[in-house]
Formats: structure tokens, sequence, C-alpha cells
């Protein structure tokens, strides 16, 4: 009954997410698709859906996913316990890890459902656009430093993105974004027992770790394991760093992170007073 | 099977300074209706959410229903129902809806007890949780408790905020539902007349320390208020005088155990017995955990170390 309970209680976030993803995928390949088949840019028909794929997957996908994470993380059994129904809860005949682990499965498939929604529908509407276009997807071919940013011209950028960004693996990485920002705002959620706290230290340690990684990757040229950029690693790099695993390996690793703060997080829920 | 459905032995609760059980021993038999009682903050809440496994012991150990607290916790919530001090629920639910929630934990459930409940109690089972008044919500976490049909019952300040005919049914259906059948219930309150009025046995703490435990008409037999008047009454007093109260030849005694014993004693020494009575509870209660100095108010003696708990 605690599936239900959890369900009950996001129901309405991820009601809201769904719409914004789905309305704002229709909207994206719509009205972006139009300006470029048949507006002023007029670029190859395959090669503008791609490009609507992977700028919508960087541009929208990737931070979509933190925030839907964000948002489905901070709602678990630290926040029932913080708040009203802790003693209540606390004292059904079930361990606390059963409640941890329930409520963290059950934003684990909200996320699911909602990424598949919204790759179905974004499927639809490139079928809809230029029919079945997945046949063909390109494959990042610019191996070696970038020189050229994807944002210069826009008769390259399209060219130039797609040869950059391994498709497959960005969008793996709108997924893991979604399950380890979920993951962290959970463990922190009943590590403070507020939604709202694990949210903001979740920000804050986001952003840090975002701001550190550019800092490095800017002056130490060093690059920390980064999932929004993991989809460019193999082309964008300026060269190796010492901890270089191959993209597939770190976003595995990064799965394995995720399903540590569940871990952490049940840790913390046993060991500690209600 | 033990006799007892709660024992503790010497059960501790520190936060870094503060002692809020300090090595409790509670013995709490089957079947009975035991009144827990003591100030706010002698530690009873604390020691009922550490028996329902809230807050881990610091030391000493406790058993539930034969089952020790808290390695075999799950096992103990499946037979136990706990109100707690805090009267809350997930807010956003209905009656109903909780109903419906609470139900698959228990394979006791009944729902035939709930609408019993819900009717005798008036609860209005279609509303949220947050939007019930503080005695509707209490009335629904009484509910939650008692339709469980557990072996074990324990109740923290179950009445606060109830009207008194409310009141009245709960106590009822206490005494009809659970100790009719057998189940013990394990109830703390600072409404000493409600206690006296439903418990069979009732242990008084203070300071996270056990002053008292024992059946309730022991404690009516045993402590008895002597009135005395003479010229020579005696103040040098014996253990078994809890309070001397002296106003000019008059002399209200306060006595455990062996009350005949010291009437006659005063007869013997000239003293003339005006009165001798058993004291309510509310009176032992505040004898006990009352704390002034021995002497000045009638207190004498009236320390955890003076009263070796009765059973």
């Amino acid at each position: 009954m605690y599936f239900w309970k959890c369900w009950r209680d996001t129901r309405r976030a991820f009601s809201i997410y769904l719409i914004l993803a789905v309305g704002g995928t229709l909207l994206w390949f719509m009205g972006m698709s139009h300006e470029l088949l048949r507006g002023s840019v007029r670029a190859a028909p395959e090669e503008a859906l791609w490009f609507l794929v992977v700028s919508g997957g960087l541009a929208f996908g990737l931070p979509f996913a933190a925030v839907m994470g964000l948002g489905l993380g901070s709602r678990s059994v630290g926040t029932e316990v913080g708040g009203e129904g802790g003693d209540f809860l606390m004292t059904r005949p079930r361990s606390r890890k059963y409640f941890v682990w329930v409520g963290w499965t059950v934003g684990l498939a909200e996320i699911a459902i909602l990424l598949a929604v919204t790759a179905l529908v974004a499927l639809a509407a490139l079928y809809y656009e230029g029919g079945a276009i997945w046949r063909h997807m390109p494959v990042a071919t610019h191996f070696g430093p970038v020189t050229q940013s994807p944002t210069g011209g826009q008769a390259v950028n399209i060219s130039l993105l797609l040869t950059v960004v391994d498709i497959p693996l960005l969008l793996a990485s709108v997924a893991v974004i979604a399950i380890v920002v979920h993951g962290l705002t959970y463990f922190l959620s009943v590590l403070t027992r507020s939604g709202r706290r694990a949210v903001t230290y979740s920000l804050v340690l986001i952003l840090a770790f975002w701001t550190c990684a550019n800092l490095l990757d800017r002056w130490g040229h060093f690059s920390l394991p980064n999932i929004a950029t993991i989809s460019l690693y193999r082309t964008h790099l300026q060269g190796p760093p010492i901890w270089y695993l191959a993209p597939e390996l770190q976003l595995i690793g990064w799965l394995v992170l995720a399903v540590a703060f569940p871990v952490a997080a049940q840790r913390v829920l046993e060991r500690s007073d209600i | 099977m033990s006799e007892f459905a709660i024992l503790t032995d010497g059960l501790m609760k520190h936060y870094s300074e503060t002692r809020a059980v300090d090595g409790l021993h509670l013995h709490v038999p089957r079947g009975s209706l035991y009144g827990f009682l003591g100030r706010n903050g002698a530690g009873k809440t604390t020691t009922i959410r550490t028996l329902m496994g809230l807050l881990r012991p610091t030391g000493g150990s406790a058993r539930m229903l034969d089952m020790r607290v808290p390695e075999e916790q799950i096992a103990i919530l499946q037979r136990t129902a706990y109100v707690s001090e805090k009267k809350t629920l997930p807010s956003s639910m209905t009656g109903a809806q909780l109903v419906r929630f609470n139900r698959p934990y228990y394979r006791s459930w009944s729902d035939a007890s709930a609408a019993k409940c819900a009717q005798r109690l008036e609860i209005p089972m279609d509303q949220q949780f947050k939007r019930l008044s503080l005695g509707n919500r209490t009335k629904l976490c009484l509910l939650m408790a008692l339709a469980q049909g557990a072996e074990l019952l324990i109740l923290d300040e179950p009445t606060l905020g109830l009207d008194p005919v409310i009141m009245d049914e709960l106590l009822k259906l206490l005494i009809e539902d659970y100790a009719v059948e057998g189940r013990t219930v394990f109830l703390s309150s600072h409404r000493l007349a409600e206690v006296e009025r439903v418990a069979d046995w009732v242990g008084i703490i203070d300071h996270g320390k056990l002053l008292l435990e024992a059946r309730l008409d022991d404690i009516r037999t045993e402590y008895c208020r002597i009135n005395a008047s003479g010229n020579a009454l005696p103040v040098n007093i014996g253990p078994q005088i809890l309070s001397a109260v002296f106003s000019g030849s008059l002399c209200e005694y306060v006595v455990r155990n062996d009350a005949d014993n010291f009437v006659a004693e005063l007869r013997s020494q000239g003293a003339t017995i005006l009165d001798v009575s058993p004291l309510n509870l509310g009176e032992v209660f505040l004898l006990l955990v009352r704390k002034e100095e021995p002497c000045t108010s009638g207190n004498v003696g009236a320390t955890p170390a003076a009263l070796s708990p009765s059973t």
C-alpha cells in the first residue's frame, strides 16, 4: 500500500512534468521543424530533424531531466518523518528499508514513464515530419579536439553538431542525469527530512560540481566525469584525463552512484531516531 | 509465554546530558489496562517511542509480547497498535483512504471494528485529515489503532482534545473491546481521573525513573491518610510514613502499609484518631512527584529511594 501512497503523493508533480515534457516536445519538433524545413534556414530534411533531436536533447532534455529528478526526488519517507505522519508510517509493520526503497522505486518508475512517453512523442513527431529517419542515424565522426564552437555560424552549426554528438549517448545521458539527480535529492530529503532543503542542497551541489568541472576543464585542462557532456566525450576531449573510461562505462558508473544514494538513505534512516 | 506484555529492564534513553529515560523497570501484565502517569517531561512519551522502535535505546533492554525491542520490531508492530502523542496521520488522506491504506498491513484488521468505532466516535470519514478538528483527528487516530485488533494497544495521551462525551465513549470502547477480550492496553495520560476510572494497574514515572508500579486496588488499600490530634504527636517518622503535616495540635499523616499498626501506636501515645481514609490516585501521584522538601508541606520520604515498587 505504500506504493499507492507514494504514487498518490507524487502524481500531481508527475502530471505536470508529463504535460511539460509532451507539450514541450511537440512544440519543439512542430515549431522548429517548420522553421528548418520550410523556413529561412532550409537544411537537408533528415539532417534538420536530427539536429532537432540533438539540440533539443542538449538544450532542454538535460536540464529538464535534472528538474524532474529534483522534483520527484524531493518526496521521500524522510519528508514524511520530518512532517506529519512520520510516527504513523514508521510504526506500520515494515522495515525502514522497505519505505526507503519503495519510495525510490516509485520515483524511478515515474521517471522511466516520463522519459518513455516523451521519447514516443518525439518519435511520432519525427515520423510525422520525416518518416522513419532513425534508420539513418548520424554517427559522430569528428574525432579529436574540436576547435570550432558548435554555436558558430548556422550553416556549419547543424553539420558540425551532428559530427561531434553521439546521439545514443546523449539520449542515455538524459535518462541517467534524471536518475542520478533523483537519487541525490532523494538521499538529501531523507537526510534533511525536508523536500525544500533537499532541492536547495541538490541544486547547490549540482551547480558547484558544474562550476568546478568547467573551471578545471578550462584552466586546469582536467575533465571531471560529467554526465551533461558525456555525449561529446568521444570527440570533444582535449586529451584523455587520467581517469578516462569509455563513455558507456562512465554512464554505468553514474548509475551505480544513483543506486548508492538510496542505500545511503536507508543507512541514515535506520540509524536515526524518528 | 511471559505473563508480561511489556517488560523493561533498566531501559535508558539519553540525549547528551539529558536522561529522558533512566533505568526504567516496567512490568505491564498481559490483559491489564495499565495507566502510565507522569508530569510533563517525566519520560512517558520517550519511553513509549522507544518501545515502538521510533527511538533507539541508549541502554537496558525491553521486551514486548515476548519479543525483543528493537531487534524484533516488525513482528512487534504486527501485533501492537499505537496512537502517538502528536495525533498526526498523512494529512491529504481522508479517513476512508487511511483505512484502505492501513488494512493490508494487519492480518487482524477489522473493518467492522473500524465502522463501529467511526459510528460511536462520530468521525467524518470522508474529510481529509488536515481539514479535521483536533478532536476528530484524535478520534481518527484511535480508530486506526482500535480497528487493528492488536494484542497490545499503546495510547499516548489518547484523550487530548476530546470532549467529555466522546471521551466517555472512548473509555467504554477501551473497556468493552479490549479489557474484556483480554488484550493489554498501555495508556499514558495526564488525566488521573480517567486513568483511575479504567486502569487496573498504574505506573508513575518522574525524571525517567519509575516511582511506583502497583495494582490500583493495592494503591487504594496501601496508601492512607490519618488525621490525628494530640499534644505529643510523633515527629520522628518511620519509613512507612510518607507525609506529616502539622497544624497546631492536629496532624495529617500519609502512611504506606501498616496503617493499622501506626494508628495503634498513635493511640498508645495518647493521640485521638479523627479519621482514616484511603488516598485516591491523584493524591498518591501528587505525593510522589511533588518537589518540596520533606516535612515542609507534607512530602516526607516521597522520593524514589524511599519507595520500593510494589508489585
